[in-house]
């Protein structure tokens, strides 16, 4: 077995098995299953049915609507008093009374000791307007009936924004950022841990003597992306299995439009890949360059704030998804990512723009890796102790072309 | 002549620092070769550069005939002064993953771990984990991490720092051992006493550069002369070019000015008709070469 995978398997291994991991692996699924368990059980069981009673006492009501859900139900009373006397006995939570010269005023009277339910009172209105709405032509009660429907669309390129909530589809590249972030957090967060843990057991010698600085580090990255992919997987199936619920047997309307745009995703795993290679080299050559686990702690956050930048900056990205900052981040290795996500919501991101960002990330790796080859030989010169950032490339010179014969004392 | 190690005016700076100025020796097969040095003089660079963690800035390393490559660190075992083990990890796992590290199969990694657990008396303690276990017990278990992959060259820092006199007789026999199956040995150490037992030849490194080399033997011999020890009938009489004189297990130890010489004293001795009973050029011990040595360095 070749030593990268030696070494990616070892931590990958001594990582998963480790109780504290399998318990935050669990716990976020756990958690929101809970939570939105008890949530829908509650909304389930723990809603009142709410009867609404009428008086029609203007002969308006020729039209009935089927009613929403078994949780809602409108009855007809003859006279005012006798809705009250219903209201009084508690058979109903409310009596709405339409009088004779309602067409005229159009005021309706609700009597009730404690407000109906909103969704009730918003059916009953629906039956008001649909009987408003009598004699006009089925295509104008379509239309007027849902109200309003505001949809944007972009003069450029294909994105629109049809009115109510985004779907799942449409906030997929967003998803993808959030997870790349969590993903990128997780595994060079535990780069950054093991160079410091090595450095303080004093391991990190022994490994030079049996592997090169790169396979080492390859090795570390690898076992990083395997515990990222492990926690991926595990919450992917279970929010895979939410969604199928949400999906098919909750019939939840946010979940029914889940159709992606492949292409952007596609794009952004090509920026993601060489710029999860910078901010991991990064947070390994911090983890190189403190002295203990609290210095880490303490300077791992700063490179998370800095990635998430565009989060902060979303309403300038947003009024200008080509302008300066929004290009100018998606450019820099760190923010890259999350600025082309937040782009791709409102405008697709030039293709030429993607491969530069991609470039510039790979150049910037590749270079980096190289100097945390160099800052790893410097900081076994200083156990113990920061190394300050000029100190951090100081430690190899390059290998002299000059070799002289072996000279004996 | 192939060396096992061939180091040839080696050179290497820390920013202002110059750790290494210019450093030469060779190692020979299956001896035990003693890198010596007060501290600061170089030791550990130098070991250092050996094994390519370091690139040197000047000069050349060759190692098992040649540089190093990434298949020759399976040959060779290294113990560094700042002892590295990982403290999680249950000893055996750490010893089989660190010779697996160094090209051993899972399997015979396992068995060789089991072996040398049984033999330094560690078999009882090998499900814990390293950080449970005694300072003098982590050593041995870095020396078994050291030659579980039965290296052709090892490499040694401080060898037998930490360690009780029952477990540094064991290190040293097992030294012994590996020398005879032909292993190559460089050891660095402070303790004098271990080199003059285990090596046959030395380099003394000083502010970086090497200011002794050679057989241990021959070395002692240049540098005696400088003492005899003497034992008579009667009284010492008065003689020049003495310049102390300490009683030594009953005989006398003599320390002679510069410029005199143990044939001067004989025939003072002869010529005062004394009756010597023993005469013999007292041979120095590593220690007092060392201090010397690294004294006249500094003047």
């Amino acid at each position: 077995m070749s030593k990268v995978w030696l070494i990616a398997q070892q931590h990958y291994r001594q990582e998963v098995l480790k109780r504290s991991f399998i318990i935050v692996m669990l716990s976020l699924p756990l958690f929101l299953a809970f939570s939105v368990g008890m949530g829908y059980l509650s909304s389930r069981l723990l809603t009142e049915s709410t009867t609404l009673g009428y008086v029609d006492e203007a002969g308006f009501l020729v039209n009935m609507l089927p009613e929403p859900d078994d949780k809602i139900r409108l009855v007809s009373f003859e006279t005012a008093e006798a809705a009250d006397a219903a209201l009084q006995a508690g058979t109903i939570d409310g009596f709405y009374v339409l009088p004779p010269d309602y067409s005229a005023g159009g005021q309706v009277e609700l009597v009730y000791f404690e407000p109906p339910r909103w969704a009730a009172r918003r059916h009953f209105r629906s039956v008001v307007r649909a009987n408003l709405l009598s004699g006009q032509p089925p295509e104008i009660v379509g239309r007027v009936l849902p109200g309003p429907t505001v949809t944007v669309r972009a003069t450029v390129y294909n994105r629109e924004f049809p009115g109510g909530d985004p779907s799942a589809g449409q906030v997929a590249p967003i998803i993808a950022g959030a997870i790349f972030a969590f993903f990128t957090m997780t595994t060079s967060g535990f780069l950054m841990s093991v160079m410091v843990k090595e450095k303080e057991n004093r391991t990190m010698e022994i490994l030079l003597s049996s592997v090169s600085t790169f396979r080492m580090v390859l090795g570390k990255v690898l076992a990083g992306m395997g515990i990222g992919a492990t926690l991926l997987v595990v919450w992917g199936v279970f929010f895979a299995v939410a969604a199928w619920l949400g999906h098919s047997v909750l019939e939840i309307a946010w979940l029914q439009d889940i159709s992606v745009n492949w292409r952007d995703i596609l794009l952004l795993l090509v920026v993601a890949a060489p710029s999860y290679l910078v901010i991991a080299v990064i947070m390994t050559m911090i983890g190189i360059a403190v002295s203990n686990q609290n210095e880490a702690d303490q300077m791992g956050p700063f490179m998370f704030l800095i990635m998430l930048l565009p989060m902060y900056l979303i309403l300038p990205i947003g009024k200008s998804p080509n302008g300066a900052v929004a290009i100018g981040l998606s450019l820099f290795p760190p923010t890259s990512v999350m600025a082309v996500a937040f782009r791709s919501l409102f405008r697709e991101v030039p293709l030429w723009q993607i491969l530069a960002s991609a470039g510039i990330a790979l150049v910037c790796g590749i270079v980096l890796v190289w100097l945390a080859g160099k800052a790893l030989r410097t900081s076994m010169l200083r156990y113990g102790k920061r190394l300050r950032l000029g100190e951090l490339f100081q430690g190899s010179g390059n290998r002299a072309a000059g070799r002289s014969s072996l000279h004996e004392a | 002549m192939n060396h096992t190690v061939a180091v040839s005016h080696v050179a290497k700076s820390f920013g202002a620092t110059q750790a290494v100025a210019d450093v030469s020796f060779a190692v020979e097969q299956g001896e035990v070769f003693g890198l010596l040095g007060p501290n600061g003089a170089g030791k550990t660079t130098t070991i250092r550069l050996i094994l390519d963690i370091f690139k040197p800035d000047g000069g050349a390393v060759s190692i098992l005939d040649g540089p190093m490559t990434e298949e020759k660190k399976d040959r060779v075992g290294y113990m560094p002064e700042e002892r590295g083990l990982y403290q999680d990890m249950v000893l055996e796992q750490c010893l089989v993953y660190l010779g697996r590290l160094k090209g051993m199969s899972k399997g015979d990694a396992q068995q060789r771990v089991g072996v040398y657990l049984e033999r330094f008396d560690l078999a009882q303690h090998k499900r814990k984990k390293v950080k449970e276990m005694s300072r003098g017990m982590q050593q041995k278990a870095q020396i078994i991490s050291t030659v579980l992959h039965g290296p052709e060259l090892l490499i040694l820092d401080e060898p037998f720092s930490g360690l009780d006199p029952v477990n540094t007789q064991l290190v040293k026999d097992l030294m012994l051992e590996l020398r005879e199956a032909g292993t190559t040995i460089i050891m660095s150490t402070h303790m004098m006493r271990q080199v003059e037992e285990l090596c046959d030849r030395i380099v003394l490194i000083d502010d970086g550069y090497n200011v002794l080399y050679g057989e241990l033997d021959q070395i002692r011999r240049d540098h005696s002369g400088h003492a005899v020890v003497v034992r008579v009938a009667g009284e010492l009489p008065q003689m020049t070019g003495v310049e102390t004189v300490t009683s030594r297990n009953g005989a006398l130890h003599l320390t002679l000015s510069i410029g005199a010489s143990p044939q001067d004293i004989l025939q003072q001795l002869l010529s005062n008709q004394v009756t010597v009973e023993q005469f013999e050029i007292a041979m120095p011990t590593l220690d007092e070469i060392f201090i010397r040595t690294v004294n006249g360095q500094a003047d």
